[in-house]
């Protein structure tokens, strides 16, 4: 009988151990993919020529805090680490008539 | 099963059932989604119409065609568009012109200007004493798409000659003088499209 009991109340500790693990660890994305899109989406109306010129680096640390990484086509650079990271990509064809072009990539913590 | 056992059972399972329940209470609602068509698309494409206005090499057929394949390449999601695109130049002393560019998913592109004769002045220009012609030109951006229904933007304005005056008064709104042996003379904006001014 002990024996019973004992696996029982594992069984209930197993349970519940794997519904919570899912509850806290997968959350879905969160609203910072809106967040994030608009700020891109203003740099490309703002400028064709930022990727081109090393202006767009400056320009999304101001805007994206949470950045983690940026990718402009030609070098990487890490701001900070991080376990959880979302990829946002942007294209850009080129600028004043001339076409270049470049995909950027911005890794952002949600 | 004696009934102590029983009990802490029952217990355990009441436990885990609350505490179960409280954390679901805890989290945050949030969103789930799998791919996001918003703004971005819509600003490729505004990106794609300003470049084909600036561009005298390349028509849009060709810069989507390179757009799409980055997309697919780099798992970017873009809709497939149609568009049409229109120039149109009223020439005069009160004269207007655009270029306008609109897709078939309510995202469009307009540059838009328009001048009005001023007068005649006396510039001194390296030396030599010329005639110039002053008009009064408003040029701006429209961008429209669902996601923010309309934006206007003011791009500056460049002569490349390095001969006409230019004086910017804000809200897209400028005074321009050229010299007047020009019936039409042509300025270029910030991101490379020409604005023709001709009577």
């Amino acid at each position: 009988m002990r024996a019973l009991e004992a696996v029982a109340i594992s069984v209930i500790f197993v349970i519940f151990s794997a519904y919570f693990h899912v509850i806290a660890v997968y959350k879905p994305p969160s609203l910072h993919v809106y967040s994030v899109n608009r700020a891109l989406a203003w740099l490309l109306l703002r400028s064709d020529s930022l990727p081109y010129t090393g202006k767009l680096k400056g320009l999304i640390v101001e805007l994206i805090p949470s950045v983690v990484y940026f990718d402009d086509g030609e070098s990487i650079i890490y701001f900070r680490d991080s376990a959880r990271v979302y990829s946002f990509r942007i294209v850009w064809l080129g600028y004043n008539g001339t076409l270049s072009p470049r995909v950027v990539v911005v890794g952002v913590e949600p | 099963m004696n009934r102590k056992g029983q009990i802490l059972l029952l217990a355990i399972i009441f436990l885990a059932s609350v505490l179960l329940y409280s954390t679901s209470r805890l989290k945050k609602p949030s969103p789930n989604f799998l791919e996001y068509n918003g703004e971005l698309q819509s600003a490729e494409l505004i990106h794609i119409a300003r470049l084909y206005w600036s561009s005298e090499n390349s028509t849009i057929d060709r810069l989507l065609t390179i757009l799409y394949s980055l997309s697919n390449e780099n798992k970017v999601s873009m809709p497939i568009v149609s568009y049409k695109c229109n120039f149109t130049l009223v020439p005069g002393q009160r004269g207007y012109a655009w270029y306008y560019t609109v897709y078939n998913n309510s995202v469009s592109f307009r540059a838009y200007w328009s001048w009005e004769f001023k007068g005649f002045y006396i510039k001194n220009l390296y030396g030599e004493k010329l005639l110039y012609k002053s008009y009064l030109l408003i040029y701006y951006h429209n961008y429209t798409a669902p996601q923010w229904d309309s934006m206007i933007i003011y791009p500056s304005l460049d002569d490349d000659m390095r001969i006409a005056d230019l004086t910017y008064f804000g809200e897209g709104i400028w005074s321009i003088g050229f010299p007047a042996r020009y019936t039409e003379y042509i300025f270029v904006d910030e991101y490379g499209l020409k604005v023709v001014v001709k009577e």
